[in-house]
């Protein structure tokens, strides 16, 4: 069976990834393309596409593998990490998508070099490429599982293939399709995980969960039946995943990129509607699989990281786990694709060109850029042989990111100091570190509290004190720039 | 967050990558300046 299923993974990923290819050629000889059409759409973007994109770019490695594993130990608590992605939508969809529409920009360093300058600019995107390369371990890993679970091999080997074969996705596949097939995928994963619950119903004794209940209640842990599990997975985890995820999701490219592309803000507000339940839905169906992996024998000693997909192919209709498989397996690709040409882009667009060669053509900067993803993914792949636990690695690579979704709140509303906001980035950073590394959290007493909650106080200490005293420019939206600048669209890049 | 030593060495992996693309800014700041 299991041969069968690698085979029809394989074919269903060469169909799509050529499939698409050639239609996406086709599309652009029929009509010329113009330039930053994908990226940005033209700034005509609809509602549904808009929030079909919203609600399905951020659903990769950590909402299926890391929501099966997490729900392993926390049970269905784990939910919240989808109930914060819903909580993010509905602040991009009310605030930082509007701003950055109202902004006219196209990235999210260009924000940070227009309100702090260059020097700010390049601190934010050091620290953010080592934290997309972060995720990149993690979409590493969720490649190396999904090998583990087709072929039986280690999962460590399994993400050395995976790496490889993810590398050679992104050559092959390029930007533009990426985006397209994410999105597909996205929309066959869903119905897919959706079908499997159903499926995996039949399967049980009495054709229904009650003998997964039973095993739970029996076991003495009712509480990992109930999505508000115990008061302190609540605050530790639930209240932290969702400052977390808030704080640094609401400003990532990944999630602004259709809101800057969009029609208009009214568009932006509308698509809340349908992404937030839509992209809400999937971790519930995720934390029931999850959740019955562990309540049977022969996948509980499989433990937390393969179990659930392993009894998915085993329990499956042989085409629905081939569907499903092939469906996370292109969606973890995407995701490493994108996790992989992010921080490469970073490196040749803002250190590369900005810093070494400012009169470097577009060829040479692809060139860069591909060299960097090879480098990236090879130490992606090199880390991801630790294999940390995926929702707890993803928080704690979130709170880098805490002090620069404030600041740019800071930036556009009130005050725009470059002193202050470096002092914040820098202080923020500098406590994440102590509290990651050093025996700070036990000296204070508090070992559970999670590391964005640090990042959260110390930006607010810092930057709401700092801009107090400190003089400087006032907040974007009410300065003399921007209302003199808003009839001529594109602000320059820092 | 105390977690187990295999979490930690990843991170510092990754603030290694953090450090190596700011190594590599600064450089590029001094080259500048030069």
């Amino acid at each position: 069976v299991k041969i069968g299923i690698l085979l029809a993974v394989l074919a269903y990923l060469l169909i799509l990834v050529i499939g698409v290819g050639s239609w996406l050629a086709r599309r652009e000889q029929r009509k010329e393309v113009i330039e930053g059409e994908f990226a940005l759409g033209g700034r005509s973007l609809s509602t549904p596409v808009v929030a079909v994109t919203l609600a399905f770019s951020v659903l990769g490695t950590a909402h299926i593998l890391g929501v099966f594993e997490l729900s392993w130990t926390l049970g269905a608590a784990a939910v919240w990490f989808s109930l914060a992605h819903v909580i993010l939508l509905v602040v991009v969809c009310l605030s930082t998508g509007l701003w950055v529409r109202r902004l006219g920009v196209s990235t999210v360093p260009e924000i940070l070099g227009l309100l702090f300058g260059g020097k700010t600019r390049t601190l934010v995107s050091c620290v953010m490429a080592g934290v997309v390369t972060g995720l990149l371990t993690l979409e590493t890993q969720g490649l190396g599982i999904l090998t583990s679970t087709m072929t039986g091999w280690p999962i460590r080997q399994g993400a050395i293939v995976g790496g490889i074969i993810g590398i050679l996705y992104v050559a092959l596949a390029g930007m533009r399709e990426i985006g397209y097939l994410n999105v597909i995928n996205a929309v066959v994963k869903y119905g897919g995980l959706i079908l499997a619950t159903m499926f995996l119903a039949m399967r049980l004794p009495g054709a229904d969960f009650s003998s997964v209940k039973a095993f739970y209640i029996d076991a003495g842990h009712p509480e990992m039946l109930s999505i508000f599990g115990t008061p302190e997975i609540m605050v530790t985890f639930a209240l932290g995943t969702v400052v977390a995820v808030l704080f640094s999701q609401g400003i990532s490219q990944m999630l602004l990129q259709p809101a800057m592309g969009a029609r208009s803000e009214k568009t932006i507000r509308r698509a809340l509607w349908i992404a937030a339940p839509v992209n809400g839905l999937f971790g519930v169906f995720a934390v029931v699989i999850g959740l019955t992996a562990k309540s049977l024998p022969q996948f509980q000693v499989l433990g937390p990281k393969v179990a659930a997909t392993t009894m998915l192919i085993t329990l499956l209709p042989p085409w629905l786990a081939a569907l499903l498989l092939a469906s996370f397996l292109t969606a973890v690709l995407s995701t490493f694709a994108m996790a992989c040409l992010a921080p490469a882009t970073l490196f040749s667009v803002d250190i590369y060109k900005r810093l070494y060669r400012p009169a470097a053509a577009e060829l040479e900067i692809r060139r860069v850029t591909r060299i960097a993803v090879v480098v990236l993914g090879s130490v992606a792949i090199g880390f991801a042989s630790f294999l940390p636990p995926i929702l707890a690695s993803v928080n704690w690579l979130f709170s880098w990111l805490v002090p620069v979704f404030w600041l740019v709140v800071f930036g556009l509303f009130w005050k725009r100091s470059a002193g202050v906001a470096s002092a914040t980035l820098l202080s923020a950073w500098v406590v994440n570190c102590a509290w990651s590394f050093t025996s700070l959290p036990a000296m204070m007493g508090m070992t559970h509290m999670p590391n964005a909650y640090i990042t959260l106080a110390v930006t607010l200490a810092v930057g709401v004190g700092g801009n107090m005293i400190a003089t400087g420019e006032p907040g974007y939206f009410h300065s003399a720039d921007y209302k003199t600048g808003r009839a001529g669209i594109a602000a320059p890049a820092g | 967050m105390q977690q187990v030593d295999v979490t930690h060495i990843w991170m510092a992996g990754v603030m290694l990558v953090m450090a190596a693309f700011g190594l590599i800014a600064v450089v590029g700041y001094l080259r500048q300046k030069k």
